[in-house]
């Protein structure tokens, strides 16, 4: 009996000591960011390693030719043009045929397309590690594998052992087929100095005379109005349609207002793929749209076009949605079909009727 | 119903000749229905009587000016026809606007014989005037049609309204797809050449896939 009363305290006391440090540790794994553990497993120095690309592409002149393929079920589109960079000027882009682009180093986003968001959206949908050493352009390269949670290949990235740049990339899909490749064919560190630092000056006109609403005098720059995060919650205070993601582990990662337009442009991506969403006011004008696949699915039309990158055009309450991206069509149209769609509540729909009918009945319009 | 029908009435107000008065009280005595009937029509003709002591019916001219007052009552404000049955005495109680004399003297129709109800008592309890009766039962089917009309209108103006109001009102665009395509590349790191879809000039190498 006296024996019972002594140990009842101390039984109690461990108890509770197993029970807080249970919470504790429930409290730890409901808090903590599934991602960390794949965190975990991603090879800081094969991050690093990419984070360095994209810094060596801004310090580091060459020349050469880049490509970019893409590849469907059935065929691959390639697009080639010939690059010079110079550090601190810019690159300058030149094709065969279509007008020559200039993107100036400053106000040009990144030149590999990775951010710090981008590589932080990657090492959370996937695994970075380091993969068998290659040769790209005749150089040695370190290859970076971002890997799946269940160990196949997404995605591979060449980078130069030498002096750090990105080489070669490319997606590769769920099946193991090569979705994406770009990256270059040719690569030379020593630019003739040939090309005087201007040339921006002398882009031929023609392209850009074409094309009057592009950006015009080839200068390929990226929209500078940058959206942060207030300006985003604006703008869905006034009814635009700004997702924070999309499906298929998309993330938006940067949002640019065109500064003439009123499109804005969302990028969307989960460290690997690039989906670009612009949105506008607006309805589809399908006559433009000649050309383009239409289907409707779900009560919903979008227009898709296959071509070296893939397309996917809807509309839903008021506004206009192209969906661009390199990845495999079927993203694109996850993309396009899921973006907000009409919403228009029925008395809304009466009252703009009413306004319309009023409009045309009135002998004073 | 009783089986007498009219001659019921007509038995309690004397007005059957003898024969038929005869036949009518033998069909009383074999009927308890009409003989229920009977009785309770001679009760109220008492009680009628007891009401209003010198027992006059209406003229027979009060009545055709009854028969023509609808259409004036249906145009007239309600307050503007007491013209019926009240007399000189009642007609206060019957409407308060009505006038006096003069106002009487200007109805052509009102027969200067037309006996005089000096009670106002023998007024039904219900005093409303029996032009604006007349006046409710033209105006009813008047206000059906309104009311039908109105609803009528209220859903085919909706109906269009929902019909009409099924697009945006925002302009039809066209997105810039060169210039799309080259934010597009520039964001994700390719080269910002203009996208094959919308330069046609720009060659793209088709080939067949792996």
């Amino acid at each position: 009996m006296i024996a019972k009363t002594v140990t009842r305290p101390g039984r109690r006391r461990s108890v509770l000591v197993c029970g807080l440090a249970g919470a504790l540790v429930l409290a730890a794994a409901l808090a903590g960011d599934p991602a960390v553990a794949r965190r975990v497993r991603s090879d800081p120095g094969a991050v690093g390693l990419l984070r360095a690309a994209a810094d060596a592409a801004r310090r580091i002149p060459y020349e050469g030719r880049r490509f970019l393929t893409t590849w469907n079920r059935s065929r691959s589109s390639t697009s080639r043009v010939t690059v010079s960079h110079l550090p601190g000027e810019g690159i300058r882009y030149r094709s065969a045929t279509a007008e020559d682009r200039y993107r100036p180093e400053a106000g040009a986003g990144d030149p590999t397309g990775f951010t710090p968001e981008t590589l932080d959206l990657l090492t959370r949908n996937y695994s970075v590690v380091h993969g068998a050493d290659a040769a790209v352009c005749g150089r040695p390269a370190r290859v970076i594998e971002a890997r799946r949670d269940d160990g196949s290949a997404a995605g591979r990235f060449w980078i130069d052992a030498e002096t750090g740049l990105m080489l070669h990339r490319e997606l590769i899909d769920a099946t193991g087929r090569r979705v994406v490749a770009a990256g270059f064919s040719e690569i030379s560190y020593t630019p003739s100095a040939k090309e005087p630092a201007t040339y921006a000056l002398n882009v031929p006109r023609g392209g850009a005379a074409r094309f009057p609403a592009s950006g015009g005098q080839g200068t390929a720059v990226v929209w500078s109005d940058r959206l942060d995060r207030a300006d985003l919650a604006a703008l869905r205070d006034r009814g635009w349609p700004v997702p924070k993601v999309l499906p298929g582990r998309l993330t938006l990662h940067d949002a640019r207002r065109d500064a003439g337009g009123g499109a804005v442009h969302l990028s969307y991506s989960d460290g690997l793929a690039a989906v670009s969403v612009f949105v506008q006011r607006g309805t589809i004008d399908e006559r433009a749209l000649s050309g383009w696949r239409k289907t409707v699915k779900r009560g919903r039309t979008i227009f898709h076009r296959e071509s070296l990158r893939r397309w996917a055009v809807s509309a839903g309450d008021g506004y206009v949605y192209t969906v661009l991206t390199d990845a495999p069509q079927s993203t694109a149209d996850a993309v396009a079909a899921n973006l907000p769609r009409d919403t228009t509540s029925f008395s809304t729909r009466v009252s703009r009727g009413a306004r319309r009918l009023a409009a045309v009945a009135n002998p004073f319009d | 119903m009783s089986c007498l029908g009219e001659r019921l009435t007509a038995l309690v107000d004397g007005e059957l000749g003898h024969e038929e008065r005869d036949r009518a009280l033998a069909h009383l005595a074999r009927c308890d229905h009409c003989r229920d009937e009977v009785a309770s029509l001679r009760k109220l003709k008492g009680r009628l009587r007891g009401l209003d002591e010198t027992d006059e019916l209406p003229s027979p001219d009060f009545l055709t000016r009854l028969r023509t007052l609808p259409a004036a009552a249906g145009s007239t404000a309600p307050g503007d026809v007491p013209p019926a049955p009240a007399g000189p005495l009642s007609e206060p109680l019957a409407d308060p606007f009505a006038g006096g004399a003069a106002r009487h003297a200007a109805r052509p129709l009102r027969s200067a014989t037309r006996p005089v109800r000096p009670s106002n008592s023998a007024r039904p309890r219900d005093n409303r005037p029996a032009g604006r009766a007349a006046a409710a039962l033209g105006v009813q089917p008047r206000r059906r049609y309104l009311v039908m009309g109105a609803a009528t209108l209220f859903l085919g103006l909706g109906g269009a309204s929902y019909v009409v109001g099924g697009g945006d009102d925002a302009p039809t665009v066209t997105p810039a797809f060169d210039r799309y395509a080259v934010q597009h590349a520039l964001t994700s790191g390719d080269a910002p050449m203009t996208d094959p879809l919308t330069d046609p000039v720009n060659q793209v190498q088709v080939s067949p896939g792996p």
